[in-house]
């Protein structure tokens, strides 16, 4: 990765392959000028100024006759390797025999020194092994560079995959939250304003006692319904308590027509469950079990352990499903919102079931597990 | 100045409390019925010859509409609806210009809505107190049953259908042959035609009916009653020259003193 305080001759250096190239060609040629130097010049003790001049442009003269190499290694960058490898030997011998050329007639002509000629043979051998270090070295480089390359693609791939899924798994959890507190609890005004008209009977007929008392349950009730959290568990202890605040409040209003029983073991009372799960149920089980019905009924509240599992029972003596209408067109806002809330909650590892019960009415049963959170 | 002879309905023990209460408090009520759901009502509304009815809307069994839809428009008095919360009802009662008094109650509220019936007594006019309460009643079975997929009813018979009648009830269209018809009486614009212990509420005028209904079986006993005389079981002789006929329902039907005759005829 290149870093930001880096130089920018060194960056554009970096970035521009152009550069990269006439940099190593430099650096190439002049450190061969330098070795022949160090070795050719000083072991023959040619020290005169036309033999150093001679090393020097042998080198200007190599890097003029490297220079269409580039394009050509270009142009043979897509062939088969076969191919690429021919051609390639050729580009070599060729430019080999020319550089053999211009060194031998260029040192002939600086130093005076005859019948060179006969030499061209071991100069030859010199050049191919230069021109193929310069192949070696011009593909070297360029496979390095395009291994760089896809390396670097492939790290900017697999970061914006991580992004990606970040910000993916990101969503999804608003999703969740946001359906969730979609579905959550709606107070039914239909109940807030008859109970607020039932108060105002006590009032007027000045049974305070009871006006009081229900204006407390009605006030804890919303208090629970209004503060309450959808994305949180509550003990179903305190669900019940809630529960019993509402149809405790229905008792008042219907007087003798509600009858109410609990049968709650003290181990399933711990138990977390999504909060305000029961009450739709137990609306349905007034709208359509109790409501509708001249004479008395019943609403029982059944919950239990069963291993890993809450076993959670709402009955009522209504008329049961076919007849109270609970399941004709739409089976209820309530019933539905609970089962999709108990499905976001629970994934599929709740039962939730609607039947009739024993005696005419209706049964609702849940069955939920006691560990197992999906969010 | 006569007391309005009141009937008040609701399935609430505390708010028949409320509304009995703040009754008492106006001089113009005489209570003379309460009843705790529709049943009772129609009973006591069809007997007690009242003029003013507080009549809570959702109750057991027969709810408020249906109390109104069942009582002969003939003895239909005038109804005030009372309604915790739904605003398909509100908006169709301000349109048929309905009275209808929101729970909780105001006690303020009432009382306009007592003086609204002393006035319309009062201005005399001979108005059927039971057109705009169906009109109302048929917009709001209209709007809640606008979901369900709606079936035009057919108005060209085929030649099997002419003893028999359509009608449409939340988009199901219902065939009720003419012998199963127990009675039909008229608000307005609409017919109510009860049958088999339903009431049916179609678009049609007493005339329309009438010319399609066999006259040997149907007969008019008020203004805006026809009655199936099969049905009829016995008859009480009231008074003013007219009687009062009970049906094999259950029901009881006034018989207007202008009619008498024609009655008189057919059970001869």
């Amino acid at each position: 990765m290149v870093q930001a305080n880096i130089h920018p001759l060194v960056q554009s250096l970096y970035r521009n392959t152009s550069y990269q190239f006439w940099l190593l060609q430099l650096v190439g040629w002049f450190g061969l000028a330098l070795i022949s130097f160090l070795s050719l010049t000083l072991w023959y003790d040619q020290q005169e100024f036309n033999y150093i001049a001679h090393t020097l442009l042998q080198s200007l003269l190599g890097i003029l006759v490297a220079w269409p190499l580039r394009p050509l290694f270009h142009y043979l960058w897509n062939m088969r390797p076969l191919a690429r490898l021919i051609n390639t030997a050729l580009g070599v011998l060729v430019c080999s025999g020319v550089w053999t050329v211009l060194r031998i007639s260029t040192f002939m002509a600086l130093t005076d020194e005859e019948g060179l000629w006969s030499d061209f043979g071991g100069w030859l051998f010199g050049s191919i092994f230069i021109f193929s270090c310069w192949a070696a070295f011009y593909y070297g480089i360029k496979y390095y560079q395009l291994l760089q390359e896809e390396h670097e693609t492939l790290l900017k791939v697999a970061g914006e995959n991580k992004e990606e899924q970040l910000k993916r798994s990101k969503a999804e959890t608003v999703a969740h939250e946001a359906q969730l507190k979609m579905l959550r609890y709606q107070l039914n005004p239909h109940f807030l304003f008859n109970t607020l008209n039932a108060i105002s009977a006590l009032v007027q007929t000045k049974d305070t006692d009871r006006a009081n008392s229900m204006i407390v349950q009605l006030s804890d009730f919303l208090r629970y319904s209004l503060d309450n959290d959808p994305i949180q568990r509550v003990s179903l202890n305190e669900e019940l308590k809630a529960l019993k605040l509402y149809l405790n409040i229905e008792q008042t209003r219907f007087g003798s027509r509600l009858e109410l029983e609990f049968d709650v073991t003290a181990a399933a009372e711990a138990v977390k469950i999504p909060s305000l799960i029961l009450q739709p149920l137990a609306e349905n089980a007034i709208k359509y079990g109790i409501a509708p019905m001249e004479q008395s009924g019943k609403i029982t509240v059944l919950a239990r352990l069963d291993g890993d599992f809450l076993e959670l029972e709402m009955i009522d003596t209504g008329k049961g499903l076919a007849l109270s209408n609970a399941q004709t067109t739409s089976e209820g806002v309530g019933l539905r919102n609970t089962k999709d809330r108990l499905q976001t909650f629970y994934g599929e590892d709740y039962s939730f079931k609607l039947e009739d019960a024993d005696v005419p009415g209706t049964r609702v049963y849940m069955r939920l597990p006691l560990e197992k959170q999906v969010i | 100045m006569q007391k309005l002879r009141t009937i008040i309905v609701d399935d609430e023990p505390l708010a028949l409390d409320l509304l009995r209460s703040i009754l008492a408090d106006i001089a113009d009520i005489e209570i003379v019925a309460e009843c705790s759901n529709g049943r009772e009502a129609i009973a006591a509304a069809s007997q007690l010859n009242a003029e003013l009815l507080f009549l809570d809307i959702q109750m057991p069994g027969v709810n408020g509409f249906e109390v109104v839809k069942a009582l002969q428009s003939d003895v239909m008095p005038m109804v005030v609806f009372v309604t915790a919360f739904d605003h398909y009802a509100v908006d169709a009662f301000d349109l048929h210009a309905v009275d209808y008094v929101l729970k909780p109650l105001d006690a303020e509220r009432i009382g306009r809505a007592v003086e609204r019936a002393l006035d319309r007594l009062k201005s005399g006019l001979d108005l059927s107190f039971k057109t705009p309460l169906i009109g109302a009643i048929n917009d709001i079975s209209e709007r809640i049953g606008a979901d369900n997929p709606q079936q035009k009813t057919s108005d060209n018979l085929s030649d099997g259908m002419k003893t028999k009648l359509l009608v449409r009830d939340s988009g199901v269209v219902k065939v009720i042959p003419f012998e199963d018809i127990d009675w039909v009486d008229a608000a307005g614009d609409y017919m109510c035609v009860h049958a088999d212990g339903e009431t049916h509420v179609i678009r049609s005028t007493l005339r329309e009916l009438m010319s399609k209904l066999d006259d040997k079986r149907f007969a008019r006993i008020h203004r805006s009653t026809i009655v199936n005389i099969e049905r009829v079981v016995s008859i009480t002789p009231l008074q003013k020259g007219g009687s009062l006929l009970h049906l094999s329902e259950g029901e009881t039907l006034k018989v207007s003193r202008n009619y008498r005759e024609s009655i008189r005829s057919l059970f001869q």
